[in-house]
């Protein structure tokens, strides 16, 4: 028999099978889920039918085509990168953005503006300090955003924080989020919109990173341990390597230590670079002066278009030779999903499954 | 029916008593001075009786910490030459059973009796024991009253048969008779006034050479049971067909003989002594028998008694074919041995056993209880409005759910047993005798090198605390048990009727007594503790997260009065609900206050949505702290 009570189909479905992404939009909905220690807990049984939990769960079932027809309007040509208006190489023109942000600190700056001149009235971000476990945020200030920047690594709950700040009445308000944490958010805008004063009309820009996997708490007592509990400055995981900046020396250890620590979820992850964004932002594996920047929906469009006129950010054309390596990068991660994993929270139609056949 | 009845001083007046004002009462009469009890149901009630009255006659009456110490504090007593009384049910028997097997060996000196509440059914109780083989054990002769009358009748006989014997006697009643009421004539008071003076002037030991004086004076019990009319028969003379029966059941036995219609057909032998038994009278009775029923809750004890004894008789008093629990002739709807009889029950017993139809009549208990209780709906066991306990367990729940370790939680006794049930989420994983929580979670808590990684809570109350949980958390520190024990503490004694206990102000007659803090001892056995509100959920579950993964014994004492003893103050806080914040059913909710956290005072009214049953509401404000919309107010100036 089919079951129809959400939480019971979210534990059974996403709890129980590890699938839980910890993204933090089921958490504060109703009294019964919370979350502890980056991992989500249904604390009493729920009877309601059709609940929001599981509509807005990112590992719920989700109708991949569906939602490129909602957002974008039309399908996806590209099955690597999805639906995109431009793609570029981005930077963040003021210091204290890059010195304290990941890369050139451009989602730190892009946050920062959008809250300066209106656009959102606060933006929902994963703080805390570098190396210990990060904290869901409500930035409302350039201050807020700076204290907020830079890449966290494990599976912060941050859209608890979408929830608290709607209750609190915020109307306006901006997202940064992994991947999945943008297809939650995307699918509470697009679900709980009507009337005006339901939830999902109150989430107004979506910025995504890109993410190949996040990590489980275990990861910062590792890290202490390593550290022998220095005071951490910075964080960052490349393609090869972990470094671990303390004040004054840095660490660096083989990214392959740190695999043990991926969340189960990650690996039935479909979509490394948030293609449900209005933006999506990640590293260019390239240059550190500089960050990745797609440009996906008009509303991003619009945001860049200005940002760039008020001389918050600038932008450079994304290199030729470096796309073919972003390309099968991303590619070989979504096609490792369908072929090893067959994710059943996906559904997908004939195009796709075409697509990987080609190679992406 | 009130405790001012237990002291009138009017020998010959019937007055109202219950069960236990009648074995109070006769306690009275026979000159008894020093009293003990650990609270428990149902005979709790009598040392409440003695505190309260026994003044003006000179008795010292006192809750003891356990039924152990109870038994040794009254045995003293009696060795210094005063009457002594001590009051249990079969848990506390099995708690104090050590010391009353030493006894038997050493004998006392004035009367001692022991009154054992058991509980058949176990209408409050977590097992329903037979104290009966216990007190055999120890050699403890047994009465057991009939009627409320003979509870305080055979509560006199027990002073004198002990001090005959040089023994302590156990006056043995049930629910029905602890918790019945009935007409008592009163008797003399005279003796109870008369001054007595303690001094221990002989030697008690224990030693083994002991045993072949204490087996004389069972023999000697045995021999005061033929001489003090303590077989008691009605029903046709030379009957063929007799019910012997204890207790209550005897007159379970005549009215099922009565609506059969077969009184002239079949007695009734009642047993005022269900132990030692006086075999010569009673084979007197069972000579030409041809047909014995036995009537007796709950084992087959006198069934055991009896049928050996014919086994030794066979030659002199004929074949007889018994009907009881061992052919399982005799048996409730649950099956022989279990639960109590009734009339009902013994009208089919017999019924069968004669081969005749089951009458139809309008007194059955089935029909009584219809008619009483026809029109009340069923309702769970459940915590009352405002219960801390609720409250911890929810924030128990919450916190094993968010640790997500798979914790369990060990309970013990008391109405946080409850907690076993719906109205504490099913939390607990087991439920055994005071104390035990603790115990087995220092069995869990060292499992460690069997790759256990369960986190373990064990939750006990304050009383119990007290009772049987210091020595077990003393094991946890020495060992480095590794759980964290939850103290419910609510105050008082709460299950049994609120009684004070070793941290009361107060003792048993009201006296200012000293306290003792129950974190001044976990101090003192050097145990990290802490001390939460339960009605601050949030912060009650987030010291229950950061104290779970810390190594060894940890305690967390959660306090916060009873509520039914606020209740009786009057209550501080008033709540209502604002309707246009309720989710009510909807998404976000789920009727959280009324269903989940399942509060009586948080009603779901079909017509008016959500509302508070202010006759029940104490405004702990808990759910008003749930409700996830703030749709639950306080009322201003409440």
């Amino acid at each position: 028999m089919e079951i129809t009570i959400s939480s019971k189909r979210l534990q059974q479905e996403v709890i129980q099978t590890e699938l839980c992404t910890s993204c933090g939009m089921c958490i504060g909905l109703c009294p019964y889920i919370k979350s502890f220690k980056e991992k989500t807990a249904f604390i009493h049984q729920c009877q309601v039918d059709d609940g929001k939990c599981y509509n807005i769960c990112p590992r719920g079932e989700t109708d991949w085509p569906q939602m490129d027809q909602e957002i974008f309007g039309k399908q996806r040509t590209d099955h690597v990168l999805g639906n995109y208006n431009q793609l570029l190489f981005a930077r963040a023109k003021e210091s204290d953005f890059s010195q304290k942000g990941q890369y050139s600190g451009l989602t730190s700056a892009l946050v920062s503006y959008a809250l300066s001149i209106g656009e959102i009235d606060g933006a929902v971000l994963s703080g805390g300090e570098p190396g210990k476990m990060p904290e869901p945020t409500l930035a409302t200030t350039r201050d807020d955003v700076l204290a907020a920047a830079g890449s966290k690594y494990s599976a912060v709950p941050t859209l608890l924080s979408l929830n608290k700040a709607i209750e609190e009445g915020f109307k306006n308000l901006g997202v940064v989020g992994r991947p999945c944490q943008v297809l939650a958010a995307r699918k509470m805008q697009l679900r709980y919109n009507n009337p005006s004063d339901l939830p999902g009309n109150k989430i107004k820009l979506i910025i995504g990173l890109f993410c190949f996997w996040a990590l489980s708490p275990e990861f910062y007592e590792f890290l202490a341990e390593k550290t022998k509990g220095a005071n951490i400055a910075s964080l960052d995981i490349t393609t090869e390597d972990l470094v671990v900046r303390t004040n004054g020396e840095e660490l660096k250890l083989p990214v392959e230590n740190i695999r043990r620590f991926i969340c189960p979820t990650c690996q039935q992850c479909f979509d490394p670079t948030s293609e449900f964004a209005d933006l999506s932002i990640g590293s260019t594996e390239f240059d550190p002066g500089w960050n990745t920047l797609i440009i996906r929906t008009d509303k991003g469009r619009e945001l860049i278009e200005q940002s760039i006129k008020d001389g918050i950010i600038e932008v450079y054309t994304y290199p030729a030779e470096r796309i073919p390596l972003l390309l099968q990068a991303v590619g070989n991660k979504k096609k490792r999903v369908l072929e090893e994993w067959e994710p059943t929270y996906l559904k997908l139609n004939e195009s796709y499954h075409r697509a990987v056949e080609r190679g992406m | 029916m009130s405790i001012d009845s237990v002291k009138i001083e009017q020998p010959g007046k019937k007055v109202l008593l219950t069960g236990n004002e009648a074995i109070a009462r006769g306690a009275i009469e026979a000159g008894m001075k020093y009293a003990t009890s650990y609270p428990g149901s149902p005979s709790a009630e009598v040392l409440d009786v003695l505190a309260k009255v026994g003044n003006p006659f000179g008795i010292y009456a006192e809750w003891s910490t356990n039924e152990k110490v109870a038994s040794e504090a009254a045995a003293a007593a009696s060795f210094a030459g005063i009457r002594s009384m001590t009051i249990m049910k079969p848990d506390g028997l099995n708690v104090a059973i050590d010391f009353f097997t030493s006894l038997a060996y050493s004998g006392i000196n004035a009367g001692m009796v022991v009154v054992l509440g058991d509980d058949p059914s176990a209408h409050s109780s977590i097992k329903e024991e037979d104290s009966r083989y216990l007190a055999k054990l120890s050699r403890l002769p047994i009465l057991e009253p009939m009627n409320i009358q003979e509870a305080k009748d055979l509560t006199i006989k027990a002073f004198e048969l002990s001090e005959f014997i040089g023994l302590p006697v156990v006056l043995r009643g049930v629910t029905r008779i602890c918790h019945a009421s009935g007409l008592v004539t009163l008797g003399d008071i005279e003796k109870a006034k008369a001054p007595v003076k303690a001094e221990l002037k002989e030697k008690f030991l224990c030693q083994p050479l002991a045993h072949p004086e204490l087996e004389q004076k069972v023999k000697k019990a045995a021999l005061w049971a033929e001489n003090n009319n303590t077989i008691e028969y009605s029903g046709p003379a030379n009957a063929e067909s007799i019910v012997i029966a204890t207790g209550p059941c005897a007159l379970y036995a005549k009215e099922a003989l009565i609506e059969l219609g077969l009184t002239d057909e079949i007695g009734v032998l009642r047993l005022k002594m269900s132990w030692p038994l006086p075999d010569k009278t009673l084979l007197g009775y069972l000579k030409g028998t041809k047909e014995v029923i036995f009537a007796e809750e709950t084992d087959p004890f006198i069934e055991e008694g009896i049928t050996s004894l014919v086994a030794y008789h066979g030659s002199e008093i004929g074949p007889i074919k018994f009907f009881g629990k061992r052919n399982e002739y005799v048996k409730g709807p649950m099956g022989a041995g279990i639960g109590e009889l009734n009339t009902d029950i013994l009208i089919d017993t017999l019924a069968e056993i004669k081969g005749i139809k089951r009458p139809d009549y309008s007194g059955s208990t089935a029909s009584c209880v219809e008619h009483v209780c026809g029109s009340i709906p069923l309702r769970d066991r459940a915590f009352c409005a405002g219960c801390p306990h609720r409250a911890s367990y929810w924030a128990i729940k919450a916190a094993l759910s968010l640790d997500g370790n798979n914790g369990f939680v060990l309970g013990d006794i008391g109405c946080y047993a409850m907690g076993r049930g719906p109205t504490g989420y099913n939390m607990l994983s087991t439920v055994h005798s005071m104390g035990s929580g603790v115990g087995l979670a220092n069995g869990f808590g060292t499992m460690q090198r069997f790759d256990f990684k369960q986190p373990v809570i064990a939750v006990v109350g304050d009383s119990t605390f007290y009772h049987a949980v210091i020595p077990a958390l003393i094991n946890a520190k020495h060992n480095s048990a590794k759980f964290l024990c939850v103290i419910l503490d609510n105050s008082t004694t709460a299950m049994t009727g609120h009684q004070p206990h070793s941290g009361s102000v107060i003792d048993a007659r009201g006296v200012d007594a000293p306290a003792l803090s129950i974190e001044k001892i976990i101090s003192g056995i050097e145990i990290p503790y802490t001390i939460a509100d339960p009605y601050d959920v949030n912060d009650t579950i987030d010291v229950i997260l950061a104290k779970l993964p810390e190594p060894g014994p940890k305690v967390l004492i959660l306090r916060q009065e009873c509520v039914l003893l606020k209740s009786k103050v009057g209550k501080n806080q008033k709540m209502y609900i604002d309707q246009t914040l309720c989710l009510g059913s909807k998404c976000g909710c789920g009727d959280l206050c009324s269903r989940a956290f399942n509060c009586p005072a948080n009603i779901n009214a079909p017509e008016q949505g959500k509302m508070i049953d202010q006759a029940l509401c104490v405004g702990c404000g808990v759910c008003a702290t749930l409700c996830p919309t703030h749709a639950i107010k306080l009322v201003e100036g409440s």
